[in-house]
C-alpha cells in the first residue's frame, strides 16, 4: 500500500471525525448566522490525487456522506447525494481549470503544487456546489430557494475559511 | 461480466454516479416520508459512544451554570414543598385509590447530542441507570420548561424528538384563561413557536405564559412553555395567529427529565379507540 492512499484513508477519518464531533455542533446562534452550518468534510474528496478513477472517486465520497448521515445527522441520504454530486462534477471542474500544460498525473490537486489562486478557485466551484446541492436536499423543494440560497453563501463563507487555514496548516503533497 | 466493466469505464463514471445517486434520493425520500424507525440512528451504540466521550469533556465548561440552575431548581422546589398546607391537605381531601399511586415518575438523564439548526432537530440523551424506565412517545422537560419526546430507546441511549422537530406538536395552553391549542415549530429561529388553534374569542395579552395543558399524557399539566411574543388574527379567520417565545434555551440544555406517566399507555389506548372508529 503506497504512501498517498494511507495518508487519503487517514485524511477520511479524520475529516470524518471532526465534520461528526466538532464541527456539527458549532452554530452562531444570532440573526443572520442562525443560517451557518460548517461542512468541511467535502475537502477529502477535493484532495483525492489526480489518478483516481471518476468510479472510486464516486464510491468513496458516498462512504463519506453516508456514514455521516447514519452516525451523526441522523439524516440517511442527505449528505451521500450532495457528495456524490461533488464527487461526480469534480473531473469537469479539474478540466475547467486545466493549467497550459496540463496536470502531472502523479501529483494531488493540492495547494503545494499549483498554487493557492489555482486551488482557491477549484475549492470554491466544488465546495459551493456540495452546499448547494446539500442544502437542496435538505428541504427537498426549490420553494425555499431564498433561505437554501442565503444558506449556502453563509456556509461557504465560514467553511471556505476552514479549507485554506487546513491547506496551509498541513500543506498536503499528497 | 466484461462488457459490464467496460461500460462502466467507457461513461466516466457516469453510471456509479447515477446509481449511487439514486439510491441516495431513495434514503432521503424514505426518511422524509415516514417517522419510524430509522434503521441505524445515533442511539446506536458506537456514536452514542463517541457522542458521550465529546460532552464529558464540554461539560466542564458549563459547570457554573449548570449548578446555578440546578440550585434555582431546588429552591423553587423547597418553596413549593413549604407552601403545602398538610393539615388543610388532611382536612379537606377525600382519599381514593388514585391518591396512593403516584402517577408521574421524573426520571434523570444527561443529554449527550443536541442541535438545533438542523431541519428537523434531535437529541440524544444518556440513561442515569440502564433499567430507568425510559419508552418511546414519553415526554422529555428540563428545569427552565418542555423539550421534546422521545423516539427510541437502545439500552443505554434515547433519541428525542425536539420541539424544534416538524412533526412535534405539543398540547398547550394559555395560564390565565386556559384555552388550550396545540404548539408546533415552523422552523428558522430555535427560540420562537408557533401556538395554534386559539379561537378569536380569546382573551390574550404578549407576555402571557403558556403551559402544557394536560390533555396529552405525555406531560402533566403547567409545565411552562414559552410566552407570547406577538399574536394577530387574520381578517375572516376564527383563530389567532400566536408566535410564542419558549423559556427553554434548547442550545444550553444539560440534564433533562423524562416523564414516565403510569397511565399514559391506558389513555393513549381509549383514545385510538375512538379515532378508529371514526
Amino acid at each position: 500500500m503506497s504512501n498517498d492512499v494511507l495518508k487519503n484513508i487517514w485524511r477520511f477519518v479524520f475529516l470524518f471525525l471532526l465534520q461528526g464531533l466538532i464541527f456539527k455542533r458549532i452554530f452562531l446562534d444570532s440573526s443572520i448566522f442562525y443560517y451557518v452550518n460548517f461542512i468541511i468534510y467535502p475537502l477529502f474528496i477535493l484532495l483525492l490525487p489526480f489518478r483516481t478513477p471518476p468510479s472510486l472517486t464516486i464510491f468513496l465520497g458516498f462512504l463519506m456522506g453516508l456514514f455521516l448521515d447514519l452516525f451523526f445527522y441522523d439524516s440517511p441520504g442527505v449528505h451521500a447525494s450532495a457528495c456524490v454530486f461533488v464527487a461526480f462534477i469534480r473531473p469537469l471542474v479539474l478540466g475547467m481549470y486545466e493549467p497550459k500544460g496540463g496536470y502531472n498525473v502523479t501529483q494531488s490537486p493540492v495547494k503545494k503544487h499549483l498554487g493557492i489562486v489555482w486551488f482557491s478557485s477549484y475549492a470554491a466551484t466544488l465546495l459551493a456546489a456540495h452546499l448547494f446541492f446539500y442544502f437542496t436536499v435538505e428541504v427537498f423543494t426549490f420553494v425555499y430557494i431564498k433561505e437554501i440560497l442565503l444558506k449556502t453563501i453563509l456556509s461557504f463563507i465560514f467553511s471556505m475559511l476552514f479549507i485554506l487555514v487546513y491547506m496551509y496548516v498541513f500543506d498536503p503533497e499528497h | 461480466m466484461r462488457n459490464l466493466i467496460l461500460l462502466l469505464l467507457r461513461y466516466n463514471g457516469f453510471i456509479v454516479f447515477l446509481l449511487l445517486e439514486l439510491f441516495c434520493l431513495f434514503l432521503v425520500v424514505r426518511y422524509n416520508r415516514s417517522q419510524n424507525e430509522i434503521f441505524v440512528n445515533s442511539s446506536n451504540i458506537f456514536s452514542g459512544a463517541l457522542n458521550t466521550g465529546v460532552s464529558n469533556v464540554t461539560r466542564y465548561f458549563n459547570l457554573t451554570s449548570t449548578s446555578d440552575s440546578l440550585a434555582t431548581e431546588n429552591a423553587r422546589l423547597y418553596s413549593t414543598l413549604s407552601n403545602i398546607d398538610t393539615d388543610q391537605l388532611l382536612r379537606d381531601s377525600v382519599y381514593t385509590d388514585e391518591d396512593t399511586i403516584e402517577q408521574y415518575l421524573f426520571i434523570p438523564a444527561r443529554v449527550v447530542n443536541n442541535s438545533i439548526n438542523q431541519n428537523n432537530n434531535f437529541l440524544t440523551i444518556k440513561k442515569k441507570d440502564i433499567s430507568d424506565a425510559i419508552e418511546p412517545r414519553q415526554g422529555v422537560i428540563s428545569d427552565k420548561g418542555v423539550v421534546g419526546i422521545v423516539r427510541s430507546v437502545s439500552k443505554r441511549y434515547a433519541t428525542v424528538m425536539s420541539i424544534l422537530h416538524r412533526q412535534v406538536r405539543i398540547n398547550a395552553a394559555v395560564k390565565s384563561s386556559n384555552n388550550f391549542g396545540a404548539i408546533a415549530w415552523r422552523g428558522n429561529n430555535s427560540t420562537i413557536v408557533k401556538l395554534e388553534d386559539i379561537p378569536s374569542h380569546a382573551r390574550l395579552a404578549i407576555g402571557d405564559t403558556i403551559i402544557t395543558s394536560g390533555n396529552s399524557p405525555r406531560f402533566p399539566k403547567g409545565i411552562t412553555l414559552g410566552v407570547i411574543d406577538t399574536f394577530w388574527l387574520e381578517s375572516g379567520s376564527n383563530f389567532y395567529d400566536i408566535e410564542v417565545k419558549l423559556t427553554n434555551d434548547l442550545n444550553s440544555i444539560e440534564y433533562v427529565y423524562v416523564i414516565n406517566n403510569e397511565f399514559q399507555a391506558e389513555q393513549e389506548e381509549l383514545e385510538q379507540e375512538l379515532i378508529n372508529e371514526q
